[in-house]
């Protein structure tokens, strides 16, 4: 059987029995990603030996008997997750020659349940949810939006390639879902993000995309767990650890918001009134819900991402990493050094993130920013107080508006960043659907992604599975 | 023109934690460059801070000391600029909620009445790495050991009005942070640092001037100095009916002078917000209460009950608690010896000499209360003399065995024995004819005089009250 044939479960299985060994898998896979890349630019490093080093350490491990949840399961990491031994441009010539001295925590508990990272996935310029523009000076990579954003491209690409990336505006869950695969965004806290390089401490967290649900579950649980060395994990402490759902439609309520209907593009819009009239003829509960405050919230949240971004950004002076000018003026040197490496994404936030928090324009914008994230957090919660689960769209037009500016990309987000300031977690799923759980309730979304599985049938005709 | 002079000062005290504030890289001194590092503290890609708790367990305590209002709940916030020194491009501070608030310290003024400094704000932040000039000569190298260290800054209101009010308060910080071991507080190896605003103003003017900061010095002495020398120089502008800039003046210890640093025309825009990646501290009333009661008795507290307690001189009691660790040491001595004037002598005397000349602290000395109140109990039973055991304390001291060791091996046991020391009377007065002659005559002063020589005889081992007895009792014995 191809190796790009089987699911992440069905392989591991096969390779912790030693039907087949993980070496010899993951050269199949590699290779198939070679050709891969060769078409669509979608790997930033592809990893040769070192995905055979691992490879090679899993059949050791399960010779001598141990049984591996991911045993050879293809992982492919974003190029803002560290990893030691492959290099971590992200995307700037700031960090062209970086090689991180650690392992991000999350790879590290994949790796540690069996998985081999086979490489690192193209992002935008430093991890950002980068636009289609014009190449500037310093990013490294031109790509169309939502190919800005490559694993779930891999995911879709090979069904047992899982992929870990971030998530800050949503952007990711989306690509995932015009790929024809899932996309999760666990609770702030669920995973640790040690080792990730964010830029807006409140909303960049882990986010997967896997072909299929099992995947994700397995996926979800191997990272899942307390990290000291990244405080949020502690809340995991409170919550369970086994992953286990429940599949009994008649359990759940879900909430719809018809007003929706008005702003979404046609085709999107249609689907989404099937998926209400299907979601009853399982049997869920359903309940129409509003909630008017998204587009305030897209306003806020990008307001204090651009203002996190600019400090967090601060740290890349030159002095450390990545210097390009010369100069004997420090100020000179900064400036030179940050205007010659940082891409075009990077500058605009920092410039205009500096802009927003300086002591005349704190008050106007940060501030009154941070008052419309409480109150998205307490609308949110309202709303999942009348049901179990929200069921909401994922983008506005069916097809993104190649060549958009960053404005109107931005407004694309507006039913998911919102959904990621209320820190809530969301399962993406094939046909342009985000279904939100309360937090630590990722099983919920779950139990009901499975039961919707024979969503292909309502919007089959919308995804192009394995094509972008 | 009389004029008032406003001083304000601004400390930073470095807490002796074990480790950083916001990783676990080790907080002490090391010689080699860049060694205790980790990507937290160097602001790598990807490293998350995490709060270091008993830093913040010695933020309170410092707080409590100062008589600080505690918040139960306060934030870390980023300051953000740009400096070689600072890995992230910002700090972790605490602006807009620091951990102790409303505070004050009680000082003498000029006049030697008690005044009340009120303290601002004492909050927690971490230190920067330090700039290095490089050997050759072209630049400045970093080195980021100290980068992260937990710091508290402490400060105070423009209540100051003197150099001398000034550099009585850093002493009395210095006291009382050290009491509560919060830090220990060494100007001269940089675990305390000052920094001071000054003004002048029209006497009686309720309008205050514009102010200078005056940076780099680094001793309380320096402070004193700089404030003296720049109170002339504001002076002098003054006079001539001028106006002062508002600026940063480094202060440069050998010239006595200051030079002007960078144009403080607008105060730098720190573009403060609360740090995303942190949680806030929390307190709880318990924890607070706790510290509170943990809190050690002060220096002026604890003088106080010597004096009433122990019946010490008030001159004593202040000697041993001008340090935490003096008098700690002095009343673990008093379980081994219970008799506090003469411990106090012995420490305050003898000991103190031998710790000068060393070069030592009390704190880690070898010659412990122990050993002390060992050497003591030897006077008192008479085993040795107060002379010898001058000499005791030297070797023990020096060799680090106890008193009754060296006693032991160097046979300097006190000889008391009578039939023992009749012979060597004997002897001397026997080899003093004249002597004897004299004091038979009248010249009791004499016997002095003899019972050095027996001492001398004994190499001062002899139970000189013994001695002087039998001298006494046979010459005049003799006489009859």
């Amino acid at each position: 059987m191809k190796a790009t044939e089987l699911n992440a479960l069905k392989a591991a299985e096969a390779i912790n029995n030693q039907e087949v060994s993980a070496t010899s898998f993951v050269e199949e896979i590699i290779d198939y990603c070679k050709e891969l890349d060769n078409k669509k630019k979608i790997f930033s490093h592809l990893a040769d030996e070192k995905a055979l080093e691992q490879a090679a350490a899993v059949d050791q491990k399960v010779q001598g008997g141990f049984n591996l949840p991911l045993a050879g399961v293809p992982l492919v990491i974003a190029d803002n997750y560290a990893f030691k031994g492959m290099p971590a441009a992200i995307a700037s010539r700031t960090l062209q020659n970086y090689h991180p001295p650690f392992s991000a925590a999350a790879v590290e508990k994949l790796t540690g349940a069996g998985a081999v990272v086979i490489g690192k996935t193209i992002v935008g310029d430093m991890g950002l949810d980068t636009v289609a523009e014009k190449d500037k000076e310093g990013s490294l990579f031109k790509a169309p939006l939502y190919l800005a954003k490559g694993g779930a491209a891999a995911a879709a690409a090979g069904g047992c390639i899982l992929s870990l990336e971030s998530d800050s505006s949503g952007i990711t869950r989306q690509t995932a879902s015009r790929n024809g695969v899932f996309g999760l965004r666990p609770t702030p806290g669920r995973v640790s993000r040690f080792g990730l390089n964010l830029c807006c401490g409140s909303f960049d967290y882990p986010g997967f995309a896997a072909a299929h649900l099992g995947d994700l579950a397995v996926l979800l649980q191997a990272s899942t767990g307390y990290d000291e060395r990244d405080v949020m994990t502690a809340a995991n402490r409170i919550q369970r650890d086994k992953f286990v759902y429940d599949n009994n439609p008649s359990r759940l309520k879900i909430g719809f918001f018809p007003s929706y209907l008005d702003f979404l593009d046609a085709e999107v819009a249609d689907t989404y009134e099937k998926m209400h009239l299907l979601c009853r003829k399982i049997g869920f509960k359903t309940v129409d819900l509003k909630l008017g405050i998204l587009q305030e919230s897209l306003r806020a949240f990008y307001v204090i991402s651009y203002a996190e971004t600019s400090s967090t950004l601060s740290r890349f002076d030159g002095i450390r990493f990545g210097s390009a000018a010369e100069s004997d003026d420090l100020e000179e040197y900064y400036f030179k050094t940050r205007r010659l490496t940082f891409g075009s994404e990077a500058c605009r936030r920092s410039i205009i993130g500096t802009y927003l928090l300086s002591d005349e324009n704190y008050g106007r914008y940060y501030k009154k920013a941070l008052k419309v994230l409480n109150n998205t957090r307490r609308l949110f919660a309202e709303m999942l107080d009348k049901c179990d689960l929200l069921l909401m769209p994922l983008y506005k037009s069916a097809s993104p508006i190649a060549g958009a500016d960053f404005i109107q990309t931005y407004e694309e987000n507006c039913l998911t960043a919102p959904v990621n300031m209320a820190g809530l977690p969301s399962l993406a799923f094939p046909g342009g659907f985000q279904v939100i759980a309360e937090p630590f309730g990722e099983e919920k979304l779950l139990a009901l992604a499975e039961n919707l599985s024979i969503v292909e049938e309502v919007t089959g005709s919308n995804s192009e599975k394995g094509e972008v | 023109m009389a004029y008032e002079i406003v001083i304000g000062l601004e400390v930073h005290v470095e807490l002796q934690t074990a480790s950083k504030l916001f990783c676990s890289c080790p907080n002490s001194f090391v010689s080699e460059a860049n060694k205790h590092t980790c990507p937290v503290c160097l602001g790598f890609p990807g490293a998350l801070p995490r709060l270091n708790r008993e830093a913040v367990k010695r933020a309170l305590t410092a707080s409590l000391a100062l008589n600080c209002q505690i918040a139960l709940t306060s934030y870390f916030d980023r300051k953000n600029y740009f400096y070689p020194d600072m890995p992230k491009g910002y700090q972790i501070s605490q602006f807009f909620e620091p951990i102790g608030r409303y505070g004050h310290l009680d000082i003498e003024d000029d006049r030697g009445d008690l005044k009340r400094i009120r303290i601002g704000r004492v909050h927690m932040e971490e230190d920067a790495g330090k700039l290095v000039h490089s050997p050759s000569g072209d630049g400045a190298m970093v080195d980021y050991n100290r980068a992260g260290v937990p710091l508290v800054e402490i400060v105070t209101e423009p209540d100051l009005c003197s150099p001398g009010e000034a550099r009585r308060y850093l002493e009395k910080l210095k006291a009382v942070l050290q009491y509560a071991r919060v830090s220990d507080c060494k100007m001269e190896e940089g675990s305390l640092r000052c920094d001071a605003n000054i003004s002048l103003r029209p006497a009686g003017s309720k309008v205050l001037g514009n102010k200078t900061e005056l940076k780099n010095m680094n001793s309380f002495k320096a402070v004193e100095q700089s404030l003296e020398h720049e109170i002339k120089r504001q002076r002098k502008i003054l006079d001539n009916n001028e106006q002062v800039l508002s600026q940063t003046l480094r202060w440069n210890e050998e010239s006595g002078t200051t030079i002007a640093m960078r144009g403080k025309l607008q105060a730098q825009d720190y573009r403060c917000f609360t740090d995303p990646e942190l949680t806030p501290v929390c307190l709880t009333d318990e924890e607070v209460e706790r510290a509170k009661t943990a809190l050690p008795e002060m220096a002026e507290e604890r003088a106080l009950r010597f004096v009433k307690e122990l019946g010490l001189p008030v001159y004593d009691a202040g000697v041993l608690t001008a340090t935490r660790d003096l008098a700690d040491y002095f009343e673990s001595c008093l379980k081994h010896f219970n008799n506090p004037k003469t411990v106090s002598n012995w420490v305050m005397g003898e000991l103190t000499a031998l710790l000068n000349s060393a070069g030592q602290e009390i704190k880690g000395c070898r010659f412990s209360p122990k050993f002390m109140g060992e050497l003591l109990e030897m006077i008192d039973e008479k085993v040795i003399s107060g002379k010898i055991a001058k000499d005791v304390l030297d070797k023990s001291f020096k060799s680090g065995k106890a008193p009754h060791e060296v006693v032991k091996d160097e046979g300097l046991l006190q000889i008391s024995d009578q039939s023992e020391l009749e012979t060597l009377v004997k002897k001397v007065i026997a080899g003093n004819p004249d002597s004897v002659e004299s004091y038979r005559g009248g010249k009791k002063k004499v016997i002095g005089f003899l019972v050095g020589q027996v001492m001398q005889e004994t190499k001062g081992k002899a139970n000189p009250q013994v001695v002087n007895e039998l001298l006494v009792k046979i010459i005049e014995e003799n006489g009859k």
